[in-house]
């Protein structure tokens, strides 16, 4: 289980690692719960996640955003020093503008470290698109957007990434980060969530987020897994463990916090529907179609 | 009108480098020694200004963003006191390096604490916090160009600070006990200077400039997080060698220098260039000009 990583390069490198012990005959299970790059886990059949895979959701959001707001064209504000947001805008996001016939007319780059702003909100001046998205971690996201919003750069939308649906966008970002939309794996508003979101409050302190819950799914998931796997934990059964553990893992299902049951598909994913949800008012709320 | 527009706005966010790299570049030019929780108090000074603001709602008062921009000092200078008495004061007699590790430790210590103080704090949040103050969306326009009032203010208080320090290096008879400990601190020693008061000095000076810095920086961006000392202390330390370990007016000219620097290289290149240039600009400084561009050829210490 790759615990403490939430940084995609890191997690990415776990996964090459374990395709290479498994060329050499020597693969462990590996999981994350937050690693989000495309197709990752067929690197190896031993490569399994329950991270909530933005991809998709990013691309039904894009053709979502599309039909609200006819855009015609769209930008990019991408840091290049973490290759998951370059291959999200790259990848995913661009062929889906291709398709629906948006033009992009501005990639600003950036990198995480970055804190001044004022060229990349000067490129979205000057091009002016209808939808802006915003391809980088939370806190490089949110000077960026202060800065276009000092400059007055208003497209019809913001379309923010998973790691952009935290308490402290909403806490820090004030105005700034009213009306963005996110791709989420669940509605922060759902009954379900609400009380996870009061226990997790009183074990650890904190608020929830979209880690959280995946975490906690993944905690489920392993336990269950080893519960049913039959394993016998010697060093002599290791490798025959190894691949009981994994056919355990692939074949189990578990509750997650969401209240959605959760398992695993082919490729060792766990496919979720996601939803988009809209900072209205300094919370996180369904981006339904009164809240344009 | 853009190039403009980039240098005028370089300049300005150059001025925290310059703040940063000020402090970073006294401590050196008495102790010799390099001190890399300089960023780590940078950060705790801004959490410091951050949490008063946040306490007591100062996103409107400018009453609150002074007294925020205070403690932030008074931190800055507590904190640079210990980080003295615990890693540099005991090894006063050890090699050159041994400082460079422990203050290396201290900081990662310092950041981890308030990792940890972000996560259990009312007020404070896990990833990064906000700074709320009046600044930070103070605007105005000369001509067509846009210019932050953070940072015009950041601009005049390193301005004012560095015009106080030459004068209190060159003028005050605390300064020229400094100047003596820098060149030659057994000479100074022997003339009856106590080298270890000029010591605490000049670190509780200096760590008090990073709180001002800290206080700024965390005004400007309207966050700070556990790791923005770390951050800045790469491009500060190019900024001192490049300047000349050692030199005030150089550490203030080079952080303007490379704030318009890196400005321009992201606004007409690519943000991905700026650091590949700011190493560029290092390697050949150390080639050509291993002393610096902005210092006379040094004394050799003891």
């Amino acid at each position: 289980m790759i615990k403490g990583i939430s940084n995609s390069n890191a997690g990415i490198a776990v996964y090459n690692y374990l395709a290479e012990l498994e060329k050499a005959g020597d693969p462990i299970v590996v999981h994350s719960s937050s690693v989000g790059t495309p197709g990752i886990t067929k690197l190896s059949e031993f490569a399994f996640r329950n991270s909530f895979i933005e991809s998709d959701a990013l691309v039904a959001l894009t053709k979502e955003a599309h039909a609200r707001t006819g855009m015609k064209t769209a930008a990019f504000f991408v840091v290049t020093d973490n290759p998951y947001y370059a291959t999200m805008a790259n990848d995913v996001i661009r062929p889906t503008l291709e398709e629906l016939g948006v033009e992009v007319v501005a990639v600003a780059e950036a990198v995480t470290s970055d804190t001044a702003f004022a060229p990349h909100a000067n490129a979205m001046r000057k091009a002016d698109p209808d939808v802006i998205y915003l391809m980088a971690p939370s806190l490089t996201s949110l000077n960026f957007l202060k800065e276009v919003k000092r400059r007055q750069v208003a497209p019809d939308l913001f379309i923010g990434n998973v790691s952009l649906f935290t308490t402290e966008m909403v806490e820090a970002g004030g105005d700034a980060v009213e009306g963005i939309v996110v791709a989420s794996a669940y509605d922060p508003s759902a009954p379900t969530i609400a009380k996870f979101a009061a226990e997790y409050a009183d074990r650890h302190g904190q608020d929830i987020n979209v880690f959280s819950v995946t975490g906690y799914e993944a905690g489920y998931l392993i336990a269950e897994a080893i519960e049913k796997s039959g394993i016998a934990n010697t060093p002599e059964t290791l490798k025959e463990d190894r691949v009981k553990f994994r056919d355990a893992l692939a074949a189990t299902t578990i509750r997650s916090p969401t209240g959605e049951d959760v398992s695993f598909d082919a490729d060792r994913n766990t496919p979720k529907t996601g939803m988009a949800l809209v900072i209205k008012g300094g919370e996180f709320i369904p981006w339904v179609a009164d809240t344009n | 009108m853009l190039f403009l527009e980039y240098v005028i706005s370089g300049l300005l966010s150059g001025s925290a480098y310059s703040l940063v790299a000020i402090g970073f570049t006294l401590i050196f030019g008495v102790l010799n020694r390099l001190n890399i929780a300089h960023g780590a108090t940078i950060m705790v000074s801004a959490f410091a200004g951050a949490y008063v603001s946040i306490r007591l709602g100062g996103a409107e008062s400018y009453a609150i963003l002074l007294l925020s921009f205070s403690i932030a000092v008074v931190a800055g200078a507590v904190l640079g006191f210990l980080v003295w008495a615990t890693a540099f004061a005991p090894l006063s007699n050890a090699a050159p390096l041994a400082p460079f590790i422990t203050s290396a430790a201290l900081a990662i210590v310092l950041e981890e604490t308030v990792v940890v103080l972000s996560r259990s704090v009312p007020g404070l949040l896990p990833e990064f916090s906000p700074f709320p103050t009046p600044l930070e969306n103070l605007v105005f326009f000369v001509g067509p160009i846009l210019v932050r009032g953070v940072h015009v203010v950041i601009f005049v208080v390193a301005l004012l600070l560095m015009l106080s320090l030459q004068w209190w290096i060159l003028r005050s008879r605390t300064g020229r006990a400094i100047r003596a400990v820098e060149e030659n601190p057994t000479a100074a020693w022997l003339l009856g200077i106590n080298v270890r008061r000029v010591e605490i000095m000049v670190f509780v000076v200096a760590s008090a400039i990073a709180g001002a810095s800290g206080a700024l920086i965390g005004a400007a961006s309207g966050t700070v997080n556990a790791f923005m000392g770390a951050d800045l202390l790469l491009t500060t330390f190019v900024i001192v060698v490049v300047a000349g370990l050692g030199s005030l007016t150089g550490a203030m000219v080079c952080g303007l220098l490379v704030g318009v620097i890196e400005t321009t290289v992201v606004g007409l290149v690519s943000a991905s260039a700026k650091e590949a240039v700011l190493f560029v600009i290092l390697f050949a400084v150390l080639v050509f000009r291993p002393e610096g561009l902005m210092t006379a050829t040094r004394f050799k210490r003891d």
